[in-house]
């Protein structure tokens, strides 16, 4: 057995290596249909399959608070140690929420970073690298600075100097003492980019309840189930809010698996993606498996010798699979060459949200996969020719020494291939289509703000050396006093979360004046801070009473322009302005005015509803960390470098970020939908591709099988328009096949892209009728060839054809 | 060795049938050298075929040593086939990528021998149709008549009882197609039972018997 199967094997690479244009057509173009689908399942691989690198990463979650809708609330602290005293579902359940601090010295550096409760390490069972954690003294409030630095951060910074741990390092408002480095498998948090870890400073004899802003992340005890733990929380949630109706009425608890909270809207994308390239190399198989057919009907003689000298069916099956196995798995190896290059581009090309970025790469079980696939590729699409091939040899044994022409059954084989390969690329069309008509709708969607020509840098001033409001304020003003007068610089503003970047920052008010609502059912705003000057960088329209004025600042009446939305929500058809609201900021007793209503604006994305939005005068309510926008047509990097020398003139060794444009951040914003429609773009195009190959193989083949006939007819007085017409006639009939199949697969399949779409609905007529003119079109073209070589035939040449 | 009785071959032609083999009746036996004869178009090479096995869709009746083809399924009618028959075709059809040694092995390698019983067999036929020193050649390298040497050692290499050859001179000269006759007849005395189709009276005086076919119909 081993011996002949060495036997069939010698033959194979001999017999390919006899006909290098065909094995090389037939490796490049599984390498395509492969390579594809390795680096898909690379993604697959390192998102969804791999386990988180935590211990036992299956009983880790994700504790929530929710309201509503909004099930995935940040948590309350006070909530979260209730729930760590009451909860007997889990081993543990650590508090972290987002922080961020300053290295000073000769690079000035800002880092993003988690302060975390001191058992945050132990939940997730991780173990430091050098050095160690943190431990309750260090939780204290005032406690002196520690931190644990990430890998990345321990050997870019500071050179994986072992000796760091122990050291204090210079930092905004003095030092920070380093006591661990975790290990490079500990991977940020979702929602955080973090590369360092600080304690928490909690002090739990004041339970005060105000704020939501952290998450919590817990360890399930031993057989405990999601569900158990999700009952728990709810009962407790419910036991908080009679505890403390004014704060929890409403809210409840959500316990999301951690892997779930990871890969979150990733994986419907993840798997549309998977499916298409599936479909490609479903694409590439039916091509091959055309090509494997138009040559095993050149090589029926041999087999028909083959079956005369003894060999069983299954041995000329054997043989045929044999041969496409080998092609299959030199078009792995190529694909697996291909992949890798495409890993790189996929990952460079993916949006900092795809989660698991660095979890991705091509290893052992993507390898191990593409080869099974390959194999399975290869039976796939050597079967249909090897079972013609051997068929035909067994039936036609003593037609050995006859010319032998391909059979009706062959033929129909080949066309049903190129009907397949063609229905299958109106799948990838349609589902293309629809995610860039979707993109055409989302772009073209106003963001209540004019982005061209706005750039954006951030700034963050530490707590230590701007602890007031007064020293913040001064260092805004100066700095917007130079930047204006900066050449090139039209107009500028400061805001203290810019418009189309991530996360939020939102709370509930009280309209006063009004009964107080029931407890839960106060409503909600999102909170910003301006200067007086953003709303005209930005072109942000006043729509009534005023815009904010230099002179609204502390000391003067606490006042605040709203959004249209915001208008509308409170006071339908009424007159907000001179309106008074308190909102649960920092000086929630304070009543402010409403001296102004402008445009409403988009925040989370060109396909995120106008949300109510409260906008403060930075003056009056300063933060440290604010987003300077400019309106300029000087490029960004330019504008980085004068924004740097300005702030570096006031404060030497203040970080700034680079200057990045507002159109980067939009695009940023769209990346969810704007990264499917570039990767199945890509392989809608590939398959077109090989479905015009397919159908220019066939007719090609054709033309070749049937030149005498043509010239007979021809000699019998057919003109040349009337042979063009037969062979187009050919092609177009498997084309229209084709469409009607692939366009009724496509409005099945279509619905999968599900919130992937945007404004367009799945069964968009206009993107069907395009797909259909696009395929028709580039399927004449592909007949185009072989069409005019049948009607260019010299019947006395092809009559001597035999 | 072979009783062919009211053997009738026929395929579908328009509304009707079209007869290629007529209420056939032969004997053949052990040890004889048969020249089937007759015009083109006359039923021959068929005939060889439905004798090999190779053509399963006729009715009568085939008796074969003691089997009864007619009532064997296909895959029973392979096997008998790869136990007892050679073949020998007027185009020789060696399998041009594979050399000397490799095609006489092919029919080997599907009878489940052995490697090394397989290298001694090839190595012994190559001695003794003197073409030792062509073993590692490709057809295209030989000769016509070099060829149809490789392709009766490939059809005798598993010691068949019965060698079923078609034209197996027609694609070559007299001399070369007189050493091949010579070497058919060589084989018949060692007892190897020889059945071929000729248009060549020359040929045919090889043989011991002659059955004629005329449209299907055995004439004599």
């Amino acid at each position: 057995m081993i011996d002949t199967l060495l036997q069939d094997l010698r033959y194979a690479l001999r017999t390919l290596a006899k006909s290098p244009a065909f094995t090389l057509i037939v490796v490049l173009t599984l390498a395509l249909g492969s390579g594809a689908n390795t680096a898909i399942f690379s993604v697959v691989n390192g998102v969804l399959l791999t386990p988180l690198p935590y211990k036992d990463p299956s009983r880790l979650v994700v504790v929530w608070e929710s309201k509503g809708t909004s099930t995935h609330n940040v948590v309350n602290p006070a909530n979260y140690k209730d729930w760590h005293d009451r909860a007997t579902s889990f081993n543990g359940l650590a508090l972290l929420s987002w922080a961020g601090l300053t290295f000073t010295g000769d690079q000035a550096e800002r880092v993003p970073g988690r302060a975390v409760t001191p058992d945050f390490f132990g939940v997730l069972g991780a173990t430091p690298l050098l050095g160690r954690t943190f431990n309750a003294e260090e939780s204290r409030p005032k406690a002196p600075r520690v931190m644990v630095l990430s890998e990345a951060l321990w050997r870019r910074r500071f050179g994986a100097d072992r000796a760091i741990v122990g050291r204090a390092v210079p930092v905004a408002g003095g030092t920070a003492r380093v006591v661990g480095v975790m290990p490079a498998s500990f991977r940020p948090m979702p929602l955080g980019h973090e590369q360092y870890w600080e304690p928490m400073p909690l002090d739990w004899s004041n339970r005060a309840r105000n704020g939501r802003y952290a998450m919590v992340v817990g360890r399930l005890r031993n057989g405990v189930t999601i569900e158990r733990a999700q009952t728990e929380m709810s009962r407790i949630a419910r036991q908080l809010e009679s505890e403390a109706p004014d704060f929890d009425t409403g809210w409840g608890a959500t316990v999301v698996p951690l892997m779930e909270q990871v890969v979150g809207g990733a994986q419907r994308t993840i798997l549309v993606v998977l499916g298409a390239v599936s479909l490609v190399l479903l694409i590439a198989c039916a091509n091959v498996a055309n090509l494997m057919l138009a040559r095993a009907s050149s090589r029926e003689r041999e087999l028909a010798i083959r079956a005369a000298l003894g060999a069983s069916r299954w041995r000329l099956v054997r043989q045929a699979l044999v041969e496409s196995v080998i092609l299959a798995l030199a078009g792995g190896a190529a694909g697996a060459l291909l992949a890798s290059w495409g890993v790189h581009l996929l990952v460079r090309a993916a949006p900092p949200e795809v989660p698991r970025i660095a979890d991705i790469r091509l290893d052992f079980t993507v390898l191990a996969v593409t080869g099974l696939v390959s194999m399975a590729a290869g039976v796939l699409f050597g079967l249909p020719a090897a079972l013609s091939r051997s068929g035909a040899a067994i039936q036609g044994l003593h037609a050995a020494t006859t010319r032998t022409t391909a059979g009706v059954p062959a033929a129909r084989l080949r066309g049903a291939l190129v009907i397949a390969q063609m229905s299958l690329a109106i799948v990838l069309l349609v589902g293309a289509g629809l995610l860039v008509r979707s993109l055409q709708r989302l772009i073209a969607v106003d963001p209540g703000f004019d982005p061209a020509n706005i750039s954006a840098v951030t700034i963050t001033l530490p707590d230590a050396t701007y602890p007031d409001s007064l020293r913040r304020v001064t260092f805004y003003e100066r700095l917007l006093e130079r930047v204006r007068a900066m050449p090139g610089v039209q107009s500028a503003g400061i805001i203290s979360w810019l418009p189309m970047t991530p996360g939020n920052a939102a709370t509930s008010l009280t309209v006063v004046g009004r009964p107080e609502p029931a407890p839960g059912q106060k409503p909600t705003a999102a909170i910003r801070i301006v200067d007086p000057g953003y709303f005209d960088a930005m072109r942000i329209p006043l729509r009534r009473g005023r815009s904010l004025v230099p002179s609204d600042r502390l000391g003067s009446v606490p006042v605040a322009v709203i959004s249209d939305a915001m208008a509308r929500k409170l006071w339908p058809g009424e007159d907000p302005i001179g309106r008074h609201v308190k909102v649960e900021w920092w000086h929630e007793k304070v009543s402010v005015e409403i001296v102004g209503v402008v445009g409403d604006s988009r925040h989370d994305g060109l396909d995120a509803e106008f949300e109510p939005t409260l906008f403060y005068p930075f003056a009056q309510e300063s933060q440290g960390g604010m987003s300077l926008v400019l309106r300029s047509t000087l490029p960004p990097a330019k504008l980085t470098r004068m924004v740097r020398a300005a702030v570096s003139e006031m404060d030497r060794g203040l970080p700034v970020a680079d200057a990045v444009t507002m159109y980067h951040h939009i695009t940023e914003m769209m990346a969810d939908r704007r990264y499917p429609a570039f990767v199945l773009g890509l392989f809608a195009a590939l398959a077109l591709t090989l479905a015009a190959v397919g159908i220019y193989g066939v007719l090609s083949y054709t033309v070749g099988q049937r030149t005498r006939e043509i010239g007979v007819r021809l000699a019998l007085g057919a003109r040349p328009a009337d042979v063009l017409r037969t062979v187009l006639g050919d092609g177009l009939r498997l084309t229209f096949i084709g469409i009607a199949l692939g366009a009724t697969a496509a409005g099945l399949a279509a619905g999968a892209l599900g919130k992937l779409l945007y404004d367009v609905r799945p069964l968009d007529p206009v993107t069907f009728a395009s797909v259909t003119l696009v395929l028709g079109g580039v399927a004449l073209l592909a007949m185009a060839a072989p069409a005019r070589r049948a009607a260019r035939v010299d019947p006395m040449v092809a009559l001597r054809y035999e | 060795m072979i009783q062919l009785k009211s053997l009738d071959k026929s395929v579908s032609q328009g509304n009707g049938r079209l007869f290629i083999l007529r209420q056939v009746s032969v004997e053949i036996a052990a040890g004889e050298f048969v020249s089937i004869m007759g015009p083109s178009g006359a039923g021959k090479s068929t005939l060889l075929a439905v004798l090999g096995m190779l053509d399963a869709d006729w009715t009568g009746e085939y008796r074969f040593l003691d089997h009864t083809v007619h009532q064997m399924k296909p895959r029973d009618r392979i096997a008998l086939n790869k136990q007892h028959m050679g073949f020998v075709f007027q185009q020789y059809h060696l399998l041009d990528d594979l050399t000397v040694a490799e095609n006489l092995d092919v029919p080997l390698s599907y009878r489940d021998i052995k490697k090394s019983e397989r290298q001694a067999l090839v190595a012994d036929t190559l001695d003794r149709f003197g073409i030792v020193a062509k073993k590692d050649l490709f057809p295209r390298q030989l000769s016509g008549g070099q060829q149809q040497l490789v392709a009766v050692a490939r059809a005798v290499i598993h010691k068949p009882s019965l060698i079923l050859a078609d034209e197996p001179t027609g694609n070559l000269h007299s001399s070369q197609g007189k050493e091949i006759m010579e070497l058919f007849t060589q084989l018949n005395r060692g007892g190897t039972t020889i059945v071929q189709v000729t248009h060549s009276d020359v040929n045919a005086e090889y043989g011991n018997r002659i059955v004629q076919l005329r449209d299907g119909w055995v004439v004599q």
